[in-house]
């Protein structure tokens, strides 16, 4: 696997920057006086940057404002993206979703190689991916498990979700969206599926605690855990056009050894009424990254409503928070999409309309952005390119995957 | 010793009770050369006079310059004797040569007595006729280069097995390809035992080219996929492709790279049957037109690393200008991006690797297709984009390396999908009459 670091980025923000293309495409035909730029070359596009026209939207001119990370923040000083490897396995699927550094040296992974389940096949049919692979440190990629065995008994088939953990005693746990073709009327109530540190399937959780398990955040103590699972098809018709405001966060707690796999000893819905939606792109919206603070507070990315939501003392609430506080909304957040808690204890959010990670602090500011994927093939750049983001093994970068490109990068200084 | 009788070689006697009832069917009553010999109205006409030379120690078709239409076709052999392979060559062979001439000729069909229950036509229309089916005739030679190729599984089957006792003659260099990350190919458009390129400046010319020889032993040798492919006039420079972009400006059968016997010919350390020949790996890459044209041009340009009119590097001022792969923007940026085409296809960036291209594009209409990338779009696409026809001297220094680093960073991943594949042997030429394509491993 060939790997590469780049200085910032890849394909630069033509569009962005405001270089006109006219005058680009003008220059690189001076000297040539036969070629004359094609009266079908000075199109809208190349006076719309910076113009204010219509071409620019909110999107695109949110996407090219700034917020340099102040100093002593966990981004500040960041500004080199490495690719790490292929998150492609050899099946084919695509769209890797969920990340997990692993730590511990157990079964058949190892300290330092980074999971990445899959969430489309080889036809790139949303909800139908089937692999979890495992980056190792040297760039390599190979198949930690490929759960097709579980389709019969998981509701709906299987499609890897953002919600996955591993746990101390080696278990994974990986939530399934499932679809039979990548649109949103085919998709089923999924589950969570249990893999042995060896990459076997071991169990299917199923209940009616579950629906459209979306993300998840987990806090280990070896023998229990307590795991929160956000749901994100609660309520919601199986259609790309449909809308509901049912979404909500499950907390599960588990029991488990290193023999046994983790059973469901108790379920409390923390967080509901999250607003959800089919979409024809991105399959399903609602309520995605979860991260547990150390103050026992689950935020939440409230992705149709662009704001990250915390919820007080959701490890040990006997009811629903609702909808919780609103931590932040706006600013450089974006329609929020993974959550990551930094050694510092700010949040890391990954934007799903842009290609940028915002910092928040628990006391709701923004301190920063970094935009990490700035592909120019979506509008704006980078738009549905991130998705799962977690804190590297030696705490010092952000592992992200690059959902344009299949591939798993580290943001550094 | 199966029932099949090769052309020039004898005739079936099947096809000797019909051909008695056929006026003037050269071929039946003098056999292969004199079928093709001697008939006023087989001289081509004054249209497309352009000729391609066929023979030579290169087969034609490779280094020719681009003509404006092609017709790939893969067939699968059915028959494991190497006796079938050679009279179907020398028939081929023999076929080809006359047809880039521009002439009208008889097919030397020959049949397989013992699989004609097989042949749902056997008895519904007796015995084929082995005329021209004319729809080329007059037309001229219209540059018309037929190419040969042989793959992997003419050699070996998928376990390994040896397929026809040539399994030890299979070059090293003839890989099955390992998987690219994106690809979605669809097997039934990848691979074969035996490949036929036809290239001619007139579609129905190169159609009639493969048409007829498909028609020579279609027992033996099944139609296994066909693939059309045009190149516009270059008469206004390097064409363009459908992403509007000038293809061919390095490394292409039409600006080759110094050093062919470096590059493009089989390397002298491998089998001496394959000496003068090739290796080709064909891609049918899939490009996602309705995505492309959202992007302005400049921003096409950063994911090429040339400018969309002039065809120029990023950084340089003329179609062939040097890449400067090296050069900064003020912010310390690479003005050709890390991620742009061109950087990562360059011989630079690949050891040295070079592969030989012939562009065309192809355009199969539409179908229902889910987009590779964000937002995963599922609409009806354009099956549309580029034939990638790479000739070069050892797929395992050249194409793999290579595909392997686009497969994975290349920003025009975004747009493309590789739908079909295969690689195949190109033996070297027919030196002159009497030789034919094949002799060189079969002999």
């Amino acid at each position: 696997m060939p790997t590469g670091t780049q200085r910032n980025r890849a394909i630069r923000l033509i569009s962005i920057v405001g270089i006109p293309v006219l005058a680009a495409a003008a220059a690189c035909s001076s000297g040539s006086s036969g070629s004359a730029v094609p009266q079908g070359l000075s199109g809208t596009e190349a006076a719309a940057a910076g113009s204010g026209s219509a071409q620019v939207s909110a999107a695109d001119a949110a996407a090219a404002t700034n917020l340099t990370p102040a100093a002593g923040s966990f981004l500040a000083g960041k500004g080199t993206v490495t690719v790490l490897g292929s998150t492609s396995p050899t099946n084919g699927d695509e769209n890797p979703y969920a990340l997990w550094p692993v730590t511990e040296t157990v079964g058949s992974v190892h300290n330092g190689d980074v999971l990445i389940d899959n969430f489309n096949n080889s036809s790139n049919d949303q909800g139908t991916g089937t692999t979890i692979v495992d980056v190792h440190p040297d760039g390599t990629t190979s198949v930690f498990a490929n759960l097709t065995g579980a389709k019969s008994a998981c509701p709906g088939g299987v499609g890897l979700t953002t919600a996955m953990v591993q746990l101390k005693t080696g278990w994974v746990i990986v939530g399934s969206l499932p679809s039979t073709d990548g649109v949103t009327t085919t998709a089923g109530q999924g589950c969570l599926l249990v893999v042995s540190p060896a990459g076997k399937l071991a169990e299917t959780l199923t209940g009616a605690y579950l629906d459209g398990p979306w993300d998840a955040a987990v806090k280990d103590d070896g023998g229990t855990a307590t795991l929160f699972v956000a749901n994100t098809l609660v309520g919601l018709a199986h259609s790309p056009t449909a809308t509901a405001a049912q979404g909500d966060v499950v907390r599960l707690s588990l029991k488990q050894t290193t023999t046994s796999p983790p059973k469901v000893t108790a379920e409390q819905v923390v967080a509901s009424g999250l607003a959800e939606r089919g979409d024809p792109s991105a399959f399903v919206k609602g309520p995605t990254g979860l991260a547990l603070g150390a103050n026992g507070t689950l935020y939440v990315a409230d992705n149709l409503d662009n704001a990250v939501l915390a919820i007080p003392q959701a490890l040990t609430r006997g009811d629903s928070a609702g909808q919780g506080t609103v931590l932040s909304t706006g600013g450089q957040l974006a329609n929020p999409l993974g959550l990551a808690v930094a050694p510092d204890g700010d949040l890391l959010a990954a934007n799903a309309v842009n290609g940028k990670i915002v910092e928040i602090t628990t006391a709701g500011k923004q301190v920063g952005e970094y935009y990490a994927i700035e592909n120019t093939g979506q509008d704006p750049p980078g738009d549905g390119d991130l998705f799962g983001i977690a804190i590297d093994q030696a705490g010092t970068g952000v592992l992200f995957v690059k959902d344009d490109e299949n591939t798993l990068a580290l943001l550094h200084s | 010793m199966s029932g099949r009788q090769a052309p020039g070689r004898g005739m079936s006697r099947r096809s000797l009770l019909r051909g008695g009832m056929l006026a003037g069917a050269g071929a039946v009553g003098g056999g292969l050369a004199g079928g093709f010999a001697g008939d006023a109205a087989a001289s081509p006409s004054a249209a497309g006079t352009g000729q391609e030379p066929f023979y030579g120690a290169h087969q034609s078709g490779i280094i020719t310059d681009t003509q404006r239409h092609t017709v790939l076709a893969a067939f699968d052999l059915t028959s494991s004797d190497k006796a079938d392979l050679e009279s179907l060559l020398r028939a081929w062979t023999a076929l080809a040569e006359e047809l880039v001439t521009g002439s009208s000729n008889t097919v030397p069909i020959f049949t397989d007595a013992s699989s004609s229950d097989a042949n749902a036509y056997a008895d519904a229309t007796g015995t084929s006729t082995t005329d021209d089916s004319l729809e080329a005739y007059q037309l001229g030679p219209q540059r018309l280069t037929l190419t040969v190729g042989f793959g992997r599984s003419l050699f070996v089957g998928p376990d390994g097995q040896d397929r026809m006792g040539l399994a030890a003659r299979l070059p090293a260099a003839l890989v099955a390809l390992p998987r690219f990350a994106g690809e979605q190919l669809v097997a039934a458009d990848s691979d074969g035992d035996l490949f036929l390129q036809a290239c001619a400046d007139d579609p129905q010319v190169a159609f009639h080219a493969v048409r007829s020889i498909a028609r020579i032993a279609p027992d033996v040798a099944t139609l296994r996929w066909t693939q059309l492919g045009y190149s516009p006039s270059n008469t206004a420079g390097t064409p363009r492709n459908l992403m509007g972009f000038k293809d061919g400006t390095i490394n292409s059968n039409v600006h080759p790279p110094a050093n062919l016997d470096a590059t493009l010919w089989a390397a002298p350390d491998g089998p001496a049957w394959m000496r003068g020949g090739t290796y080709l790996v064909y891609r049918r890459i899939r490009i996602t037109l309705e995505h492309w044209d959202r992007l302005d041009p400049g921003t096409q340009a950063q994911v090429v690393g040339r400018q969309k009119l002039t065809g120029a590097p990023l950084g340089g001022t003329a179609e062939f200008s040097p890449l400067d792969l090296d050069a900064r923007d003020g912010d310390g940026d690479y003005v050709i991006p890390s991620t742009a085409h061109v950087r990562l296809a360059a011989a630079a960036t690949n050891n040295g690797a070079v592969i030989v291209r012939r562009a065309f594009s192809y355009n199969n209409g539409t179908t229902p297709f889910t987009e590779r990338w964000p937002p995963w779009r599922q609409a009806l696409e354009y099956d549309a984009g580029l034939l990638f026809l790479g000739y070069q001297q050892d797929p395992r220094t050249g194409f793999v390396p290579i595909n392997s680093t686009l497969a994975e960073q290349d920003a025009m991943n975004q747009f493309t999908t590789h739908t079909a594949s295969a690689v195949f042997a190109v033996p070297p030429g027919a030196e002159a009459p009497g030789d034919w394509i094949g002799s060189s491993l079969l002999s």
